[in-house]
């Protein structure tokens, strides 16, 4: 039973973090840590695996993420963060494409030095408020105008969780625009394949030498597995009971919190 | 101007012991009454002009409604075949945006006599449904909407009714509405409309954020508008009439034609409004029948559908 959790753990070289909902909750001020996640981090970076984050998160730069967590005393930098924005761009600028950018305002900074004139094609974030009914419009104006209309959607998820409930994300809005034009929008970040394959290549390492542990069962989880990682979800964040029940993707594991994941990890290493 | 001859006929006729061998259902949103020409009933070379505009007033904006000029309104009544042939008749809708008693004041002001009772939209099917499950929505629908909502309780909702209603597509009501869904309140779409025309251009509808919701909450709304089989056997239920006694007639051969075949009625399709060429190829069953325009359709429904017995 090698293959079962905890005890594949004895293979794996990497671990990759899912960050909102793992790491902390988000929320008015910025959220707080979940308890016991500082601590997990600390101990699984001073133990032989690497580690790496993997964030969906598109309402900051990625600078400013970090730094947040920085300060809510999270030991982590950025260059171990991998998240949509920073691969979006790399994508506009390989195919020459303007984008029209409906994102979070606080996002904007990543698309400096992208041409946005004359936009050939669309890109959405989790823009929260700005997801307005005339910017929703904007973007649908543009894509209907193109001959070939090319949507990319950082991320594809349903929701998240922050301080005060739920919270619609940005795959509501990208099946919004599907619907509306047609289409099949490109997804850049979790659980797009060339996303998680970036940061195995950044560790050096193989699929099934990898271990991802986040909160939503589908794009984390299932996401990972479909790439040849191991999936673990942890019963934080948005985690709902149901979720242990869902009629396609089964998790390896399923723990309380993240520091219980650790425990587990750090356990079966040692024997 | 049709419907005003309409109803004058039934009620001027003898009495109400028709025998309702066949029931008409017309669309007046997207109107089958544009471009009518030279026809055969006298009664539709009225409705023309007076329906193109209520088109436009739906889709576009009350502004630019032009002063209306019944001409032929005091023709002869006797010429209404189709009120004189003893069918009873109910005008179908997907509206989402406006009320009964506002479609019913400007058909008024049109002079049409109209009754209420005839006319059957996307918004009384929700109300209908609303009802029959016994539960209190939040009204994503816009304020003219309301007024066919009224009595129904609303507040600590348990349900989600969407129409179109641009006011209400932020990310905080769309949060509401989502929030109440996963927690098992039905989504009710009043149609799933991908978008419309506005006079600045297209616009998104409902559908895309039903969609949204739809995913974000990986359930299924129940539309409730056309092209619905629930949709025609409300609309046909207070007459008694089974759908295979009925016969709709539209511009729109999937929403119309299509939906209404699919319940059992016969469609007639018609070549004005929004129709297209080759529309009628691109449902199957095909149409009963295309025709150029309304009048031709009454024409052969008089001629070869009704029981003359």
């Amino acid at each position: 039973m090698a293959d079962q959790w905890p005890e594949c753990v004895s293979r794996v070289k990497g671990v990759i973090l899912d960050m909102c909902g793992v790491l902390y909750d988000s929320g008015e001020g910025g959220g707080v840590p979940i308890e016991g996640s500082v601590e997990a981090v600390r101990r699984l970076k001073s133990s032989d695996l690497q580690l790496r984050f993997c964030t969906n998160e598109t309402q900051a730069t990625r600078e400013k993420f970090v730094a947040k967590l920085q300060r809510m005393g999270f030991d982590i930098d950025v260059r171990e963060v991998f998240s949509p924005a920073p691969a979006v761009v790399s994508v506009l600028k390989e195919r020459c494409l303007r984008p029209h950018l409906l994102v979070h305002d606080d996002l904007l900074p990543e698309f400096d030095g992208v041409d946005k004139s004359d936009p050939n094609c669309v890109v959405i974030g989790d823009a929260a408020d700005n997801f307005s009914y005339q910017n929703m419009n904007a973007a649908f104006h543009v894509l209907i105008s193109l001959d070939k209309p090319l949507l990319f959607s950082m991320g594809r998820g349903r929701y998240y969780k922050e301080t005060d409930g739920l919270k619609l994300d940005v795959g509501v809005y990208m099946k919004a625009l599907e619907y509306a034009c047609d289409l099949e929008a490109e997804v850049v970040g979790k659980p797009a394949p060339m996303f998680f394959q970036s940061v195995l290549n950044d560790m050096g390492i193989q699929p099934h030498e990898a271990l991802m542990i986040g909160d939503d069962l589908v794009n984390d989880v299932g996401g990972a597995q479909r790439c040849g990682m191991k999936g673990l979800q942890v019963r934080t964040g948005k985690y709902r009971p149901s979720d242990e029940t869902h009629p396609t993707v089964t998790a390896d594991g399923y723990v309380d919190n993240l520091a219980c994941a650790v425990d587990a990890i750090l356990e079966h290493r040692r024997v | 101007m049709l419907l005003g001859f309409i109803v004058g006929v039934l009620n001027n006729g003898d009495g109400c012991s028709y025998t309702r061998r066949f029931l008409i259902v017309f669309v007046f949103f997207p109107s089958v009454f544009s471009r009518c020409c030279s026809p055969p009933v006298q009664l539709v070379a009225v409705t023309q002009q007076a329906l193109v505009r209520q088109k436009q007033v739906n889709t576009k904006s009350q502004e630019e409604e032009e002063p209306n000029k019944p001409v032929v309104l005091r023709k002869d009544p006797s010429k209404f075949l189709l009120r004189r042939a003893k069918v009873a008749v109910k005008f179908v809708t997907n509206t989402t945006k406006e009320c009964k008693r506002t479609l019913l004041e400007r058909l008024r002001c049109l002079s049409f006599d109209i009754e209420e009772r005839e006319i059957f939209t996307s918004l009384t099917a929700a109300r209908n449904l609303l009802e029959l499950k016994d539960v209190r929505p939040l009204l994503l629908v816009e304020d003219s909407a309301r007024e066919d909502f009224a009595g129904i309780e609303t507040t600590d909702p348990n349900a989600v009714v969407i129409g179109l209603a641009p006011d209400h597509f932020n990310y905080e009501m769309l949060n509401k509405a989502f929030r109440l869904i996963l927690d098992g309140a039905p989504l009710i779409a009043i149609h799933k409309a991908r978008y419309y025309k506005r006079k600045d251009g297209l616009a998104l509808g409902p559908g895309p954020f039903v969609t949204g919701l739809e995913y974000s909450t990986d359930t299924q709304a129940t539309v409730v508008g056309k092209p619905e089989k629930t949709f025609f056997l409300e609309a046909l239920r207070d007459l008694n009439c089974s759908p295979e006694e009925a016969v709709m007639i539209g511009d729109d051969a999937r929403d119309d034609v299509g939906g209404a075949q699919n319940t059992g009625m016969l469609g007639i399709l018609v070549k004005t409004g929004k129709y297209r060429a080759g529309d009628e190829g691109k449902i199957n069953p095909p149409p009963h029948l295309t025709c150029e325009s309304f009048p031709e359709a009454v024409n052969h429904i008089l001629q070869h559908l009704l029981d003359t017995k």
